[in-house]
């Protein structure tokens, strides 16, 4: 084969992809056909090879997204909230980076300490995670439900930011229902942003699943229930596409909640909140035959090979199911924050994936709790 | 078979309460047997699927036909109906 036939001319590509020259002209400028051309002299050519895949499928746009499987994390794991040095003095100015986790935790912890009577002073900086903060309605939600909050108002003042990650703001469900309402917008804002269409029907599942235990198990009473809901898009190179979603209540915690059932009174707290998972473990009684809505959150995780981490009391759990590593359950400690109220983060990657069972994530989980078993409770 | 347009109560069907209270609205003027249209519906959660699928199905033999179903909405019914030890068919979309 001599060079020149090694490359192929625009006539010749859409004469193999049966299609005319102007489609062919379009589809160099929308799809990943744009990248597989060369120009040699003057000339536009299409490697023969690269081309042959492209046929195949193999070097297509929906190639392009890739599985960044190994890469993720809930990045609230990194941030630097010492809290621990003074409860009372919260320090955000050094903090990088902070996702719907990590805000949500800080507002429920907040909204924790004010409740308490306790007055908490924030100190705050220009930097991105502030101004992030902002964005999402961090402070508004501070200025209604954490009164003995003290921070600089003035220091973000006139600021004018738009977060490129930005999907869904902090959004507040107090009674039960409203979350179908943000589900439907937020499914909306997923197909806007070139996001699948599976994405939203997964997501509206598992939120619809927690929000709901969220407002069932809260042990507040009806004035007083919060739910916070919030999402962003999550990057990992450019060709993939990622959610982190958090949801946190101002509740007793799942650990709390479990040991009011007889049946699991004497679990550890850390036992607790793992069996909480269980399919069929439920603080009602068995009869009503609850406690599956936990059991699917995992089963769509494993499945989706993602992420998902619990924190309620000192409790902080990452469930890790990223296939590159040792796939299993991690907990963080000191937890991010301490607060009574559950926190979940869960880490969704816009991917083609199969469901596991609940016997699937049953089976996990009876491995994993038997381990914790064995670590004494603090 | 009567056709039940399950997408007349929203495009995100979650919520045990909410179940309930669709269930309730669906028993008023339901002839058995159906089957259940899921065209436009988003999502689908356990535990409204748990209180409106498997009353459904025990009034037609522990059996429930099922529609236009979107691979998510498929899984949760799919894991509802074992747990319900209910048997269901997927009819093909015209």
């Amino acid at each position: 084969m001599n060079k020149e036939s090694e490359y192929l001319s625009v006539t010749e590509v859409a004469q193999m992809l049966g299609i005319s020259i102007p489609t062919l002209r379009m589809m160099r400028k929308t799809t990943a056909l744009g990248k597989l051309e060369i120009l040699i002299g003057k000339r536009v050519k299409f490697s023969r090879k690269a081309i042959e895949e492209y046929l195949k499928g193999k070097n297509d746009e929906v190639t392009q997204q890739k599985t960044p499987t190994g890469q993720l994390e809930i990045m609230s794991t990194q941030d630097t909230i010492n809290h621990k040095a003074k409860k009372d003095l919260i320090d955000l100015r050094d903090v990088l980076c902070i996702d719907p986790y990590g805000t949500l935790s800080l507002l429920i912890y907040l909204i924790g300490r004010s409740r308490e009577s306790k007055s908490t002073e924030l100190l705050i900086s220009t930097s991105e995670a502030c101004k992030k903060l902002r964005y999402v309605g961090f402070f508004d939600y501070i200025d209604q439900f954490a009164p003995l909050v003290k921070y600089n108002k003035k220091i973000l003042e006139g600021e004018k930011y738009f977060p490129p990650d930005s999907l869904l703001p902090i959004t507040l469900l107090r009674r039960k229902g409203e979350e179908r309402r943000v589900l439907e917008q937020l499914n909306t804002l997923f197909i806007q942003q070139g996001f699948s269409e599976e994405i939203g029907s997964y997501v509206g599942w598992l939120l619809g699943e927690l929000a709901d235990n969220s407002l069932t198990h809260d042990g507040n009473l009806l004035k007083n229930k919060m739910c916070f809901i919030q999402a962003q898009r999550y990057s990992v190179g450019e060709n993939s596409k990622c959610v982190v979603i958090g949801i946190a209540d101002t509740g007793q915690g799942i650990h709390k909640s479990l040991k009011q059932n007889p049946k699991h009174k004497k679990l550890s707290d850390q036992v607790a909140v793992l069996s909480a998972f269980r399919p069929n473990v439920s603080s009602w009684d068995d009869e009503h035959k609850r406690g599956k809505g936990l059991t699917d959150i995992l089963s769509i995780a494993m499945g989706n090979e993602s992420l998902v981490r619990v924190s309620c009391g000192n409790i902080d759990f990452e469930f890790d199911f990223q296939t590159i590593k040792k796939v299993g359950i991690i907990r963080i400690e000191p937890p991010l924050l301490e607060a009574q109220g559950t926190r979940f983060g869960v880490l969704y990657i816009d991917h083609q994936f199969k469901k596991k069972t609940r016997e699937e994530v049953d089976e996990f989980l009876r491995k994993e709790i038997k381990r914790y078993e064995n670590i004494k409770n603090e | 078979m009567k056709i039940l347009k399950m997408n007349k109560y929203g495009s995100v069907l979650t919520g045990r309460e909410f179940g309930k209270d669709t269930m309730e609205k669906i028993a008023r003027n339901i002839e058995y047997p159906v089957c259940l249209d899921f065209e436009g519906v988003n999502s689908l959660g356990s535990s409204f699927a748990d209180e409106v699928l498997i009353p459904i199905a025990r009034n037609q033999g522990n059996k429930i036909t099922v529609i236009h179903v979107k691979m998510p909405v498929w899984d949760c019914i799919q894991d509802v109906a074992i747990d319900g030890k209910i048997e269901i068919f997927k009819k093909v979309d015209n």
